[in-house]
């Protein structure tokens, strides 16, 4: 694939992808789709220094098979929740630090919005039950 | 500026979201919107003293689904443990995090904050989920914002000084 093909895909998959050189630091191998540029503005990104850490172990050891983190939650301009997750891999010999828009979470919030709403409320009826068996049926 | 990591620890559905909004954002929803992994808000509170950027780590609750990634709690230096007023057990999923949590990253300021306090409470804390906790209790609403920047305050003065806190705590602790 040619450099200028991977520089335009990357971002339009929504993906921020950088090359950690020996010195420590980060270097983008494509332009920064829109969502992550917004992420890094403010100078803090508290998950990244998260991971970083073992991040770098990960590249020190080099293990062939990618390790994820995530998925970590944010809001768009709109107020509207999405996910993303970071990958850490070794591609021919170059660390590369991959932060991917994660719509399979995305996908799992409803299915689990759905689960934790129904088990709510069944805990909360079982809840009302045993207080009124305590008042003796009374309420 | 000083920096400090505090993570929210609870089963799902007890309002640790809800809390991190009224205490960010001065905003509550009525609408219970699950988190799936971690959500990190930050805020500057001023504790008279210092001033401390607070990173607030909303992290999933805890069920059959999703198990909290006991990693997320590194660095941390305090959490906050959230039950709801309305469902003991709430409760039994609070103390397992707290006994995890202690193993994951030792003994750090801890708080529990028994939320939802404007509904009509169905339990109480009893002796021994007391001697298991060992740590302040606070009854919270996220709904009115009863005791929220109370107890983020607290939890944040103890993590500055670095002390365990006593049992006993904020305003209106049990």
């Amino acid at each position: 694939m040619s450099d200028d093909l991977l520089k335009a895909l990357l971002p339009a998959l929504g993906i921020a992808a950088f090359e950690r050189h020996i010195d420590g630091s980060f270097r983008a191998l494509a332009p920064i789709p829109s969502w992550f540029e917004r992420l890094a503005g403010d100078g803090t990104f508290p998950f990244l220094g998260h991971i970083l850490e073992e991040a770098v172990r990960y590249w020190n050891k080099g293990e062939a098979k990618p390790r994820d983190w995530g998925p970590s939650a944010e809001t768009d301009e709109a107020g509207r929740e999405f996910h993303y997750m970071v990958s850490a891999l070794t591609l021919a010999g170059r660390n590369v630090l991959i932060f991917s828009l994660d719509t399979a979470s995305d996908r799992m919030r409803q299915v689990l919005q759905r689960v934790r709403d129904q088990a709510l409320a069944a805990e909360q009826r079982a809840e009302r039950l045993k207080v009124t068996d305590s008042h003796g049926g009374t309420e | 500026m000083i920096q400090k990591k505090i993570c929210m620890l609870g089963g799902f559905g007890v309002g640790k979201t809800s809390l991190v909004s009224r205490f960010v954002h001065s905003i509550f929803s009525d609408k219970y919107l699950t988190t799936v992994g971690v959500k990190i808000e930050k805020k500057s509170v001023d504790l008279g003293s210092q001033q401390v950027d607070l990173m607030v780590w909303d992290l999933h609750g805890e069920d059959e689904f999703q198990k909290l990634h006991m990693s997320y709690l590194r660095g941390s230096s305090g959490y906050l443990l959230v039950v709801d007023a309305t469902r003991r057990s709430t409760l039994d999923t609070a103390l397992m995090l707290h006994a995890k949590a202690k193993w994951a990253i030792g003994e750090v300021p801890v708080m529990l904050a028994i939320n939802k306090t404007d509904l009509d409470s169905t339990w109480e804390l009893d002796g021994a989920a007391m001697d298991q906790l060992k740590c302040p209790v606070v009854k919270t609403s996220a709904k009115t914002g009863d005791q929220v920047e109370e107890t983020f305050a607290a939890l944040a003065r103890a993590m500055l000084d670095g002390r365990s806190l006593g049992e006993g705590g904020v305003g209106q602790a049990t």
